[in-house]
């Protein structure tokens, strides 16, 4: 099993990913980094993921094995 | 089509994206990058920003650890210049006479900082692209009490911001009437000369610089109309222009760029160009686009990686236009792709937070806002769509299901 996450020590705040894949990234009001929200659940939401991973400028996210 | 070896000229952002791209899907050949910096890929953005204002540290910000990068599996050939593709018999000539045979290429030779003739060679005279240029600016920097920015692009403007922060007296010289009015237009350019005025940059507007005054060193920039602003030391913003010259006898058609189909594709079989220097098709936006922002370069690379492994699979280059520029406190960001004659809308205080769309026959087709980038997917949502429905932005909220 693959899943996503985000390293909020790395984070920068940018927005990429939130923008990229609404369903899985999001940047709460209450915090300065991104969360996952939930994992992708279909294809278009891991390649829109994986575009995330290839698009955060501050290379925080990674998709790891579990 | 299985590729025994792959060899990318440009060892940044978008050679190192199209190298992660090829390993990702499992190629397991030969990746050879070739770049003419000494250094592993490293991270441009911060060099305008973080390490202006501190002051530069042993090495660039690289682009992944040290592991990553080992990882990898790549053949770095760094501190080497490519000066001919010879499509041939499929070889580069590197600038220290040896030459490379290829199978596939990637062009990624990125982009330079345009020069201006006049002040070229004179100390105190900097450009701003490469680590190199970073350590050469910072040095100078320290002791000056007075600089000259040349230029009020994205560039110049965080580069004005990153030396106020250091206490430095900044002025912008730029021929428009505002600030980021080529990019963004006069509207919000206004914002951006209020935002650096109340930051106490001295803005001379609608002025060029001809030349200037001091021997082997800068003292002072002359302007077309005889004005002197004194300077110990000049920043040149006057944008970038793509690394191309060395193709050309290859065969490769240049013009702005390296001119390619919408997968990267060039006219020489195999061989292909992504970032900066590409100027590819775009079934998106039906022209071509040369695109400078750094997740272009990431994506195009990524996009080329599957291409070579996949003729077939036809990733386009270019996708929907994505930047950010940092300037003082606040994070502009930008996505979308607007014309000049497209109308701009603008909402928002005076101060640092405002938004902004363009639109072109009622539909949305760029929008850029400061200060929140909360608001991002709501613009990426907002474009195509029509400006009655879709202005303002508003945010919106990601459907948690948890
Ligand atoms: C100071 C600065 C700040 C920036 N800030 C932002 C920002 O805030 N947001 C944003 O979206 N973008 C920003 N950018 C733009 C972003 O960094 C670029 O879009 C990105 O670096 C492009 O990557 P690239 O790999 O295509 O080209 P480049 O990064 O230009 O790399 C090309 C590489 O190829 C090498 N090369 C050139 N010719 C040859 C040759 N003949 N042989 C071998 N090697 C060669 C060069 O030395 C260079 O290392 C900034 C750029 C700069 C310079
Ligand atoms: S794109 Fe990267 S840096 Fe930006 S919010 Fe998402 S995880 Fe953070």
């Amino acid at each position: 099993m693959r899943e996503v996450v985000v390293d909020q020590k790395k984070c920068l705040a940018y927005g990429v990913c939130m923008m990229t894949e609404p369903a899985v990234f999001d940047l709460p009001d209450d915090d300065d980094v991104a969360h996952v929200v939930r994992q992708p659940e279909n294809d278009d939401e891991w390649a829109n993921t994986i575009e995330a991973v290839v698009q955060c400028p501050a290379a925080a996210i990674a998709i790891v094995d579990v | 089509m299985t590729a025994a070896s792959v060899t990318v000229v440009g060892a940044s952002l978008a050679g190192l994206a199209t190298a992660e791209g090829l390993r990702r899907q499992g190629f397991d050949g030969v990746i050879r990058v070739v770049g003419e910096e000494p250094w592993l890929p490293y991270d441009r953005p911060p060099l305008s920003k973080d390490v202006l204002k501190t002051g530069p540290a042993e090495h660039p910000p690289y682009l992944r650890s040290e592991q990553a990068f080992a990882d990898l599996q790549v053949e770095w050939v760094l501190g080497r210049r490519c000066i001919a593709l010879n499509a041939g018999d499929r070889t580069l000539s590197l600038d220290d006479g040896s030459v490379l045979p290829f199978h596939l290429l990637v062009v990624a030779t990125g982009a330079r900082p345009r020069r201006l003739a006049p002040l070229d060679g004179v100390g105190g005279v900097h450009v701003l692209r490469s680590w190199d240029d970073d350590v050469a600016l910072a040095g100078d920097v320290a002791h000056a009490s007075t600089v000259v920015v040349v230029g009020g692009g994205f560039i110049g403007c965080e580069v004005a911001s990153s030396l106020r922060h250091r206490g430095i007296d900044v002025t912008i010289v730029e021929p428009f009437p505002t600030l980021l009015f080529g990019p963004l237009g006069a509207e919000i350019g206004e914002r951006l000369n209020r935002m650096h005025s109340d930051r106490g940059v001295q803005l001379v507007l609608g002025a060029t610089v001809s030349g200037y005054r001091g021997g082997n060193r800068v003292e002072a920039v002359v302007l077309e109309d005889g004005r002197e602003l004194a300077a110990d030391v000049v920043v040149l913003g006057l944008g970038a222009v793509p690394n191309t010259e060395w193709l050309q006898d290859s065969g490769i058609a240049c013009d702005n760029g390296v001119l390619c189909d919408a997968t990267g594709r060039t006219e020489v079989d195999g061989v292909y160009a992504v970032g900066d220097v590409a100027r590819p098709e775009s079934s998106l936006y039906g022209r071509r686009v040369r695109v400078e922002h750094w997740t272009s370069a990431s994506m195009q690379g990524a996009a080329v990686a599957m291409t070579l492994l996949d003729p077939q699979a036809r990733g386009e280059l270019v996708r929907v236009p994505y930047f950010w520029s940092d300037q003082y406190d606040t994070r502009l960001n930008y996505v979308g792709l607007h014309e000049r004659t497209d109308r701009v809308l603008v909402r928002g205080s005076d101060g640092d937070a405002w938004q902004a769309a363009w639109e072109r026959d009622g539909v949305i087709t760029a929008a850029v806002a400061s200060g929140d980038p909360r608001l991002l997917p709501a613009m990426r949502k907002a474009l195509g769509q029509p400006v009655e429905t879709h202005w303002p932005i508003e945010r919106s909220r990601a459907t948690r299901v948890s």
